[in-house]
């Protein structure tokens, strides 16, 4: 027996080395190795193991005294045969698994060189079953055998070693250490060039493997529950219950240990029992059994018994039994230390307990589970499927069986379609990385390569748009019996909402709901539904400028969907693919809801976005989904003819950084370019027009498509930095959107033309484009210039010049806004800035430091707007398009 | 005085490769420069690496310096999983 507790000699340390040397280099070589190669080695390791079978399992009975030949040479032939039945067609080496759906490869690493340590009770079995998973996937093994194992398994794998090497596989793949001491083990786990610990054994040693700091394969002791319930079929329980628990002796962790009996069949059960060569303990023989097969002061089974016949431990407790018994049965009122024979007993004793009702039979049993089983194994025998169900949420085991053998029906492939194993994984209730039955994967370090996948991308938009002077005579294709019309004041005053009214089918009942003229807030939303409601609206028109139309599709929402919460469905996103917050599809109304827009900006008419004020909270609310878009818009000139110039201007401007931001954005798409590149060449010629000219019917006509395509391009691809800057700047100084938008518009075309400090990930786009697309952009308003760099000044300059032409305020500064005030205001302009969604689709990802040198950039004003770093170089050929 | 040595070329056949190594390393000379081109070899045995191991050590002992050329990824991974990359220098 191996003296622990010395430290080791230098001599030890070499002899240590050398081995792990060996093991290494043994690894390194087989690397090399095909998956034909391993399986060519794999087959006739296999079949060694069943040829030597019996002769294994006969020198481990004589060398241990534990279990019972037959099973033992049983088990063996499980571990070769069953074992190489499972993984002879898995892949192990180069690429085991494809998921062409989804782009990812797996691919098999060999861990190189695993310690092994193997236990008493199953020693050649786990030896062989280790050896072959070894081979299987590359790996080279040192075992380190239970001291009182050493012979069989070094035996054991001296035939696997042989076999192996003589196919193909490397020398050195297995050694076993000659004697070892807790000193040799701790040394081995703790080398470096051991990649994992497989520890199959006693606590202590499991324990050791994971206290290593070592990856570990630790599986101990278990303490299996079983529950026979009433509607079991009893014949099969007990024959199943015997056979399993007196299988090699009862030496396999997973067999049962407590079987749990419903009242109602509990005699009959014991009779059966009795009648296939059990004896059953009277009161002061289970006490004696207790006492002596437990260790009383350790509260574990005493190691003498374990593997032992039922004969040989009645005799050395002092029990009469028949010659033939098989199992000793010990009656149990309770579960803990003061009932011993409740814990672990790896011989043929097992306790009973009688359970009054299906409850406290499932508390018992989660009692055992609880007594050093947690993560192990339970069994059931039932045909109540609701109460084999609770059963499995209740026990807290690795291997659950049903109707079947507990020992080797955890060791899988007999009686069910678990993967065969000599190792079973006990969860984090064990100590434990894994609940699984440890196979071949547990041997590989599995790669995942995985290929670039576009995100799915979309293009949504209304079902139907109306465009072009008197677009809104379309009306009277849409019968109603119940027209909602919200409107504005101004809007009512001057006509419009006359001319929306006489172009509805003449049988339609109209009713006319009018609205402040500003940002909806939660009063307004509730008195809109409450009169669709009222009206028993099926269909809404709304008619104004984006407030009117955003309150127009929040109250649709609220109407069919009374339970919408408009909080949660604000709730901040990434991806509007993977939000957590989804929008209602249950309703209880249904209306259609047709906008048609007063001003040439916003777009709202064709977006699924709608911003509402919460004044009770003080905060604005935005929602986005596309569930909010109408389902008609309308974008009919006459209702922008009388648009004044302040509004031209500002709404023109809206547009065109909507279109300007949309065409740079990450989630940018040839459906969406096209849209986005039009409307910027419309911005540039018609704006002008609209503003100097205001009855130019076909300049309004063109800036009222404009704002509508632009806005169908940024409903799809979102917008960027010069939104975050304007929102954030426009909320803190009350400056209007569109002028807010304005001045930071040329140094955002800089800043996104530029170098990125911070690239945008995102998997769409195969390059940085956006100095590229503002290059075509400067193109397509033929502005020249001969390089990308020379476009995108020319669409600076250009932008300032239309600016200029607007007449808007060309910096921060002119605005009245002193540089102190200003400075003061940064930290929060910059934090609500950041806050803000909008730059998220942002080619490049804005610093906060960047955000701060774009507000001053923007508090200077013009001839500030100029890339901070090199202008992106035009060597990269990647299609600006995407 | 010291005479600069001319540096020692060796192919490395496929077929021999441990005994090729084993003859560069008994021919080793103190301050040798010694090349051992493996392009000819697609994969390495056991034995190979040993003899590469026992190259490698009288090469540290004799303070000569020996480079490999033109070893495959795949010999090469091998020699780094078998720790021997750091005792060589590698030429492409």
């Amino acid at each position: 027996m191996p003296d622990n507790g010395a430290p080791l000699s230098a001599e030890r340390i070499a002899y240590l080395e050398g081995l792990v040397s060996q093991a290494r280099t043994a690894a390194a070589i087989f690397s090399q190795c095909t998956q034909e190669d391993v399986d060519r080695i794999v087959k006739p390791m296999v079949i060694a193991g069943l040829k030597q079978a019996q002769y294994l399992a006969r020198l481990a009975v004589e060398e241990t005294r534990i279990g019972l030949l037959e099973d033992k040479a049983l088990k063996n032939m499980v571990a070769t045969e069953f074992v190489y039945n499972y993984i002879k067609d898995k892949r192990t080496v180069g690429v085991i698994r494809e998921y062409p759906e989804r782009g990812v490869i797996e691919l098999a690493e060999p861990i190189g060189v695993i310690f092994s340590l193997t236990p008493v009770t199953n020693p050649t079995s786990t030896v062989l079953f280790k050896c072959i998973m070894a081979i299987k996937t590359r790996n080279a093994v040192i075992f380190s055998p239970h001291p009182r194992a050493w012979r069989c398994c070094s035996e054991a794998v001296k035939i696997m070693y042989e076999t192996a090497v003589k196919h193909g596989a490397p020398e050195g793949v297995f050694t076993c250490l000659e004697s070892h001491t807790l000193e040799d083990n701790a040394y081995l786990m703790h080398h470096k060039d051991v990649g994992l610990i497989d520890a199959t054994g006693g606590p202590g040693a499991v324990k050791a493997a994971y206290s290593s700091g070592k990856p570990a394969l630790g599986v101990g002791a278990g303490n299996t529950p079983v529950y026979l319930e009433k509607t079991a079929d009893l014949d099969m329980a007990v024959v199943d219950i015997l056979t399993s628990k007196t299988f090699d002796n009862g030496t396999i962790c997973a067999s049962e240990q407590t079987v749990v009996i419903d009242d109602e069949i509990y005699d009959r059960v014991l009779k059966k029992f009795a009648d296939l060569g059990t004896h059953i303990c009277n009161e002061k023989e289970t006490e004696l059994l207790g006492r002596t097969v437990i260790d009383p002061a350790t509260g574990y089974m005493q190691p003498m018994a374990v593997g032992q016949k039922a004969t040989d431990i009645a005799r050395f407790v002092g029990l009469k039994v028949k010659p033939n018994t098989k199992l000793l049965i010990a009656p149990i009122k309770g579960v803990g230390r003061e009932y011993p024979l409740s814990v672990e007993k790896l011989f043929p004793v097992l306790a009973v307990y009688r359970a009054k009702s299906v409850d406290e039979a499932l508390r018992v049993c989660v009692d055992v589970n609880h007594l050093g089983g947690l993560g192990h194994t339970a069994v059931i025998f039932s045909n109540n499927d609701a109460i084999v169900r609770q059963f499995g949420d209740m026990l807290n085991a690795g291997r659950i069986i049903v109707n079947s053998p507990g020992s080797i029906g955890a060791l899988g492939g007999v009686y069910n379609d678990m993967v065969p194993t000599f190792s079973f994984g006990c969860g984090t209730g064990g100590g434990n990385s894994t609940t699984d039955n440890v196979n071949v994967y547990h041997y590989l370090n599995i790669k995942r390569m995985a290929k670039r996948t576009p995100a799915h991308m979309w293009f949504r938009v209304p079902n139907q748009i109306y465009f072009n002077m008197n677009a809104v005579e379309n009306l009277r294709n849409f019968p109603s019996r119940s027209t909602v019309i919200i409107s504005n004041p101004p809007l009512e005053q001057i006509g419009h909402v006359d001319i929306v009214r006489r172009s509805l089918p003449p049988q339609t009942q109209v009713r006319v709901t009018i609205i402040p003229d500003a940002e909806p807030d939660l009063k307004i939303i509730a008195q809109g539904v409450e009169a669709l409601n009222f009206y028993k609206a099926d269909q809404i028109i709304a008619l104004g400028g984006g407030s009117v139309i955003d309150a127009a599709k929040i109250m649709k929402l609220k109407y069919e969907s009374p339970q919408a919460d408009l909080e949660e469905l604000a709730a901040p996103f990434l991806d509007i693919r993977k939000r957590v917050v989804q929008y209602p599809t249950e309703k209880v109304n249904h209306s259609r809801l047709i906008a048609i827009s007063t001003t040439s900006g916003t777009g709202s008419e064709v977006t699924p976005f709608a911003v509402m004020t919460d004044k009770e909270r003080g905060v604005k609310v935005t929602l986005a989904d596309y569930s909010l878009t109408p389902d008609v818009a309308i974008v009919d000139p006459q209702f922008v003819m009388s648009m004044p110039k302040g509004l031209t201007v500002d709404t023109g401007v809206d547009c065109l950084t909507h279109a300007l931001e949309a065409g740079v954005s990450i989630y940018a798409s040839a459906f969406t370019d096209s849209n986005a590149m039009q409307a910027i060449r419309l911005v540039f010629k018609y704006l002008p027009e609209s503003y100097e000219n205001p009855r130019d019917e076909e300049a309004r006509t063109m800036m009222h498509n404009a704002a509508c395509i632009a806005a169908i391009a940024f409903s799809n691809a979102s917008v960027g930095v010069n939104h975050a800057l304007a929102h954030a700047f426009g909320a803190r100084f009350g400056v209007a959107h569109g002028r807010a938008n304005a001045l930071m518009l040329p140094h955002v075309i800089a800043y996104n033309a530029s170098v990125p400090t911070k690239f945008m990930p995102s998997p769409n786009q195969r390059a940085y484009v956006a100095h590229k697309k503002y290059a075509m952009i400067a193109d397509l308003l033929g502005l020249g210039g001969h390089t990308v760099e020379e476009k995108v000044a020319k669409l600076v300059a250009a932008t300032e010049q239309l600016l200029d032409r607007l007449a808007v305020p060309r910096s921060i500064a002119e605005l009245g806004i002193s540089k102190e005030e200003f400075e003061r205001a940064m930290p929060e302009l910059t934090k609500n800035a950041f806050d803000d969604p909008s730059w998220r689709s942002n080619p490049r990802m804005p610093l906060i430091s960047e955000l701060v040198e774009l507000y001053w950039s923007a508090y200077r004003g013009r001839g500030a707007a100029q890339p901070k770093a090199a202008t992106m170089p035009e060597a990269v050929e990647e299609e600006a398009f995407v | 005085m010291t005479t600069a040595k001319t540096p020692a070329y060796v192919e490395i056949a496929s077929d021999g490769v441990a005994q090729a190594l084993d003859v560069a390393r008994e021919n080793l000379e103190s301050g040798d420069e010694l090349t051992l081109d493996f392009s000819r070899v697609p994969r390495i045995e056991a034995r190979d690496l040993r003899a590469l191991e026992a190259l490698a050590k009288t090469g540290e002992e004799k303070g000569a310096n020996i480079s490999l050329r033109g070893v495959n990824v795949e010999v090469y991974k091998v020699l780094k999983l078998a720790r021997l990359t750091s005792r060589f220098s590698f030429e492409r």
